[in-house]
């Protein structure tokens, strides 16, 4: 009996290891590759330009509707700020190496787990500095079956990356026609979430970001509009 | 060419400061009463405005648009028609907020003190009617040019807004510009705020009730 626990122990070890994510399903295993983070970041900023978008926070009945303005700085740190329609500040923050630092938020919102939360999906999805460093990623991909379609697309549709960095394990998506980044898994108890970006036809950026925390029931909308401001 | 330099700087100097004098104690008590005289006229009030809030580290502020519909006591319709579209109602203790077809009603008594402020703030400005704030705020009035400016600082610290500042027009004393400052901020320099510029007011228009229905 003892001599087959060893053998089903590795069995089990080499399923478990072996399973594909549910974003990469569909896909071929690939060679592993090191990758930098920061190269798996859906936004490609102008410097200097502050961008606006709307935000709506559902929580379970509660619905939060409010506009975000997202400025990176000169030094590639992003300066942001949340408001409701009316002008009160919902969530003034600062996005750095050293994480979010937060200058005002509504009460509602200060608890140290919420905070937490929210400063890991807007580092995920809009501060492309916090995570320079190279990393080991099992990779994943989506090639053309059809050989006619190989000869006027590419051959890689799209490709998958598993790793872990700084914010921990996450699997990220790329669409390799358009080389944009599609969608994000980050692992975690309450914090795991799924992140979906939507690009309008020929822009670098999403226009959508759609935030799924299934464990929590909370999902955030993020989506870009142009908006007349003031210099 | 000093002289010349030296005279510009005084006249912009002596324009700065007249550009804002402090009324003297009987004419602030005078505007004060002729504000409250007008504010007992009005029954209800329409407007379009504009928001512009500020903050503080930000290149660009947030310009929305929309129109305001006031009618005594305590009911205010708030239509933002850009950058998006967004309605809120007030009356009484109540709140309906509709956005993207989905509407939310609450009750000012459990939404904390900042919407219930904000409430009594919007009517008590729109209408003049300072009565309503004298118990929890001071005032301070200027002589602006063509317009009257009135400053209104809380008595207590942990008010939401540092200073308010409404400036209204010398003839009919309605409001042109409100402007709400919040507190300072730990780790931030410079004060954030939320500046409303309204135009094409008009008093007493007449505003059926079913406008302002919660339900």
């Amino acid at each position: 009996m003892n001599k087959l626990v060893l053998p089903l122990v590795l069995v089990l070890l080499f399923i478990v290891s072996a399973c594909t994510p549910r974003l990469f399903r569909g896909m071929d295993r690939e060679a592993r590759q090191t990758i930098k983070r920061s190269q798996l970041y859906p936004f490609n900023y102008t410097r200097g330009e502050t961008e606006t978008y709307s935000m709506q926070l559902n929580y379970k009945d509660n619905v939060i509707n409010c506009i975000l303005l997202v400025e990176p700085e000169e030094n590639g740190n992003i300066r942001g700020v949340c408001t409701s329609v009316f002008g009160s500040t919902v969530l003034d923050f600062y996005l750095t190496e050293k994480g979010m630092f937060i200058y005002d938020c509504m009460e509602q919102l200060k608890h140290k787990k919420l905070l937490r939360l929210l400063e890991k999906d807007l580092m995920t999805t809009f501060f492309k500095r916090f995570d320079q460093a190279s990393y080991e990623a099992k990779v994943w991909s989506l090639r053309h079956k059809s050989p006619s379609a190989i000869a006027t697309e590419p051959l890689v549709l799209s490709k998958g990356y598993s790793l872990k960095g700084k914010m921990g394990k996450c699997h990220i998506k790329t669409d390799e026609i358009e080389q944009h980044v599609v969608e994000i898994e980050n692992s975690g108890k309450l914090s795991a979430a799924n992140i979906r970006f939507d690009y309008a036809q020929g822009n670098p950026s999403p226009q959508t970001v759609s935030i799924n925390h299934p464990n929590l029931g909370l999902s955030i909308l993020i989506e870009k509009y142009e908006s007349e401001t003031n210099n | 060419m000093k002289k010349i330099v030296t005279l510009l700087f005084v006249l912009g100097l002596g324009a700065s400061i007249w550009a804002q004098q402090p009324l003297p104690g009987n004419e602030a008590a005078q505007l004060e009463k002729a504000i409250e005289e007008q504010a007992a006229k009005i029954n209800a009030i329409t407007s379009n405005f504009k928001q512009v809030k500020h903050v503080n580290g930000m290149s660009k502020d947030l310009v929305s648009t929309g129109d305001m519909m006031y009618k005594k006591e305590n009911k205010v319709v708030l239509n933002y028609t850009t950058p998006i579209k967004y309605q809120m109602v007030m009356n009484g203790q109540k709140v309906k907020m509709v956005s993207g077809g989905r509407t939310k009603v609450y009750d000012t008594n459990g939404a904390g003190a900042s919407t219930s402020e904000m409430q009594k703030m919007i009517g008590s400005c729109m209408t003049g009617n300072l009565k309503a704030l004298k118990k929890d705020y001071k005032f301070s009035y200027y002589d602006k040019g063509q317009n009257y400016l009135v400053k209104i600082t809380p008595n207590a610290n942990k008010k939401l807004f540092k200073e308010i500042e409404m400036e209204m027009q010398k003839n009919d004393k309605m409001l042109v510009r409100l402007r709400l400052t919040e507190n300072a901020k730990a780790g931030k320099s410079g004060e954030d705020y939320t500046e409303y510029i309204f135009s094409k007011t008009q008093k007493n228009a007449n505003l059926p009730d079913s406008l302002f229905v919660i339900e």
